[in-house]
């Protein structure tokens, strides 16, 4: 089978979200927006269809299938219902059961992958700091040796789902930056388990402009204990386990801009189908259906440079320059979508009601989130194009 | 000889045509014929020609990935002569008929013969079904009238194929170029000057019943599929040409020193380069996509085919402006690249077409050509 092909059952299953998320329409996702509340039922719904044991290994109950077939859920899914409804399946896919079956111990594995598969959790994996932004190895978060465990001090921010999560993941610092010989060493990622969080944790909500209803938050540790038996990967050793989970968050965001650019492009053809001006529908009108013509190819290539980059992620090969790539050009070819829904809609765009423009502020956040374009560009100009640090 | 032996032949046998060598074929404005000679000589022109037909066999992501890397290295648009020559071998070995076939093959697989394409005109433009040129029954043979435009280095093939309106509909026919019922005129043109650009003028010429290529009237549709073949070859070689500008982009950028600091290192020419890099990567894969679906699903080839137009126009201009003045100098190769990619906006599809093509069968919107 070659790199592109969809199996047989991913098509089954892209034919199950249409009919089983059907029910989760425009208003649902409109109300919860507004208010900035989770989708309890929605989540529900996911978990009682099987979404999330999907990468679960079989060994722990689950369907054994790897990121091809959650990036395809995911664009599936953002296509269906939005952006934060596939977001939702990578916090739980991918931050959840990729970090967890990947860098886990076999105790870790054995207690939440089946949990996982079944929905029970919520999680959310904390990185950015008010002083670091994407600088990571520049973090203060830290993360002390005491007993049998670590006790954690420091600030998050951006800490997407914090206030929901059962299982919050957190990088810290396990040695300061001026000891360490690459600054990228002496970090360690914990899992929190919040049920048994000892000290304190508190998290408060951000109000923000994109994705509202999972929410945003700024997370703070005082004291909290993490027992050493929930390291993730080796202590110090965090650079092991960060770039498969960010490599496979940026193949996850790149799918989500793509089922959400079509979904756009879709809605945007199906109102210049119906709508007339100058008794004729406006998308008769080249100067309205090419540019929607553009951002469907736009995606469409996006779309195939993700699906390359999710099989050499499946293959175990190195996939960072097209998990870049895939995430960078699905980014831009969203926004540019959303914009161009709005122009088709016209003064429409700018009712709620229409959605769009929920639509449009959630893709304006793939262009500076997970990773910011410039950061992609720098990586690229870098590793491809073997070009100067610019910064 | 399997795909990686194939290629890696094609770039044994251009590895001495540098930059240099085609700066001097544009300067003459002259066929390369020693480019063509090595490539041919190699046996790969069969690249996609069936083994049984005397072919390698190889598939359509392969020819892509050879055309693409011919183009990288240094031929850029020229890389046309090679995938042209491909398609004009399969078109034979799929349509001629046996005598056709046992002439004519055989030499064009070993490049002792060339054939080119006289399908436009100056009124049809793109709308191929609208062409006027005809052909009438004669005695024990076809007569056709009529004229072309845009016919690629006719001075240097052997052979044309001839696209003719009959009752039954548009029918493809092949002719001697030195028939003297063909007379031609080279037209003068701005960029791919590896190429000879022909008007064409036909007067009564004969052509016997086996030199019809495919079924009567049914030249089109038989065709379609190498015409489509011959949209994604030519994403391979506009995806080529691009990195080819890029690659010359970076290493000016790395070198060039300005205000006392390499340019590459400012964002201002390293993040368009990097821009470039990354349209030119996702045009691939849609490219390669589009390969692996071609049985399945032949709506991809025109997005493939736009997607890379659009990255090899960006990666060019990019180019261009990485280098500053030194961009408009002979020397520096990228206004070349830059001049010749801008053609395959327009050709073998303009971009318009795309558009509207993908509007229509993609989103359901109104035909509006």
């Amino acid at each position: 089978m070659g790199i592109y092909s969809i199996p047989e059952d991913f098509r089954l299953l892209g034919e199950n979200i249409k009919y089983s998320l059907s029910k989760y329409d425009d208003r649902y996702w409109r109300e919860h927006d507004r208010k900035g509340d989770f989708p309890d039922e929605f989540y529900s719904e996911l978990a009682r269809n099987g979404f999330f044991s999907l990468n679960v290994p079989e060994e722990y109950g689950g369907v054994g299938q790897g990121l091809r077939a959650v990036s395809f859920v995911i664009k599936e899914v953002s296509r269906s219902c939005g952006m934060s409804a596939g977001d939702l399946i990578m916090a739980t896919c991918v931050f959840g059961v990729q970090t967890i079956k990947s860098f886990a111990s076999k105790e870790l594995k054995q207690k939440l992958l089946p949990e996982l598969a079944e929905g029970k959790h919520i999680v959310s994996f904390a990185i950015t700091e008010p002083d670091a932004g994407v600088n990571t190895p520049e973090i203060k978060t830290y993360a002390e040796k005491s007993g049998k465990g670590f006790v954690i001090n420091g600030r998050k921010i951006w800490t997407t789902l914090a206030h929901r999560a059962s299982l919050l993941f957190v990088l810290a610092r396990t040695k300061q930056l001026s000891k360490v010989e690459k600054k990228t060493d002496g970090l360690t990622v914990f899992l929190v388990e919040k049920e048994k969080a000892v000290g304190s944790l508190s998290i408060s909500r951000i109000e923000d402009i994109s994705m509202r209803p999972l929410g945003s938050c700024e997370v703070v540790f005082e004291n909290l204990y993490v027992p050493e038996e929930n390291i993730i990967g080796k202590i110090d050793r965090a650079w092991e386990v960060l770039p498969t989970v960010l490599n496979a968050e940026r193949i996850s965001t790149a799918s989500i801009g793509v089922g959400l650019g079509e979904l756009l492009v879709m809605k945007a053809a199906e109102y210049a189908r119906v709508r007339k001006t100058f008794s004729r529908p406006i998308g008769s009108n080249q100067g309205i259906q090419f540019p929607l013509a553009r951002a469907f190819s736009q995606l469409q290539a996006a779309w195939a440079v993700t699906q390359k980059a999710a099989w050499e992620f499946d293959s175990s090969m190195d996939c960072a320059t097209d998990a870049n790539v895939a995430a960078y050009m699905a980014s831009k070819a969203a926004f540019f979508a959303a914009d161009r829904a709005m122009q088709t809609f016209g003064g429409m765009a700018y009712a709620v009601d229409s959605d769009i423009e929920r639509h449009w502020r959630d893709s304006r956040l793939l262009r500076t989130g997970p990773i910011p374009e410039e950061m992609v560009l720098s990586f690229i100009g870098q590793r491809v194009l073997a070009l100067p640090r610019s910064y | 000889m399997d795909s990686k032996e194939a290629i890696s032949r094609l770039l044994d046998s251009s590895s001495k045509f540098t930059g240099e060598y085609w700066r001097k074929v544009y300067s003459e404005e002259r066929f390369p014929e020693e480019y063509w000679n090595s490539i041919s000589s190699s046996g790969l022109i069969g690249f996609i020609v069936p083994r049984e037909a005397g072919g390698l066999g190889l598939g359509l992501s392969d020819f892509c990935s050879a055309v693409e890397t011919t183009a990288r290295w240094y031929a850029g648009a020229a890389s046309y002569l090679f995938l042209s020559s491909c398609l004009s071998a399969l078109i034979i070995e799929r349509l001629g008929s046996e005598t056709v076939k046992n002439f004519l093959l055989p030499d064009m697989l070993s490049g002792r013969k060339r054939l080119c394409i006289a399908l436009t005109e100056e009124v049809s433009g793109l709308d191929s079904a609208s062409i006027q040129t005809i052909a009438s029954k004669g005695q024990g043979s076809y007569v056709i009238n009529g004229s072309k435009m845009f016919v690629s280095n006719l001075d240097k093939c052997d052979y044309v194929v001839i696209f003719a309106k009959m009752e039954e509909g548009i029918t493809a026919f092949l002719a001697e170029t030195s028939n003297k019922a063909i007379k031609k005129r080279k037209i003068e043109k701005i960029g791919l000057e590896f190429i000879n650009l022909f008007a064409v003028d036909i007067e009564s010429l004969e052509v016997s019943h086996e030199f019809i290529l495919g079924k009567q009237g049914e030249a089109l549709k038989q065709m379609r599929d190498i015409f489509m073949m011959d949209r994604l070859a030519t994403a391979a070689s506009l995806i080529g040409t691009g990195w080819l500008s890029i690659d010359t982009a970076s290493k000016y950028a790395k070198e060039r020193v300005s205000f006392g600091r390499k340019i590459g290192s400012n964002q201002g020419v390293q993040f368009p380069l990097a821009d470039s890099a990354c349209r030119l990567m996702a045009a691939e894969s849609i490219l390669m996509k589009a390969c692996e679906y071609f049985e399945i699903d032949r709506s991809l080839v025109n997005i493939a085919l736009l997607q890379s137009q659009d990255a090899s126009s960006a990666s060019t201009d990019v180019a261009l402006q990485t280098l500053g003045g030194h961009g408009y100098l002979v020397e520096k190769d990228v206004g070349r690249y830059w001049k010749d990619v801008r053609a395959y906006r327009l050709h073998p599809i303009s971009e318009e077409i795309l558009l509207a093509s993908i509007a229509w069968q993609s989103l359901g919107l109104p035909r509006t050509y």
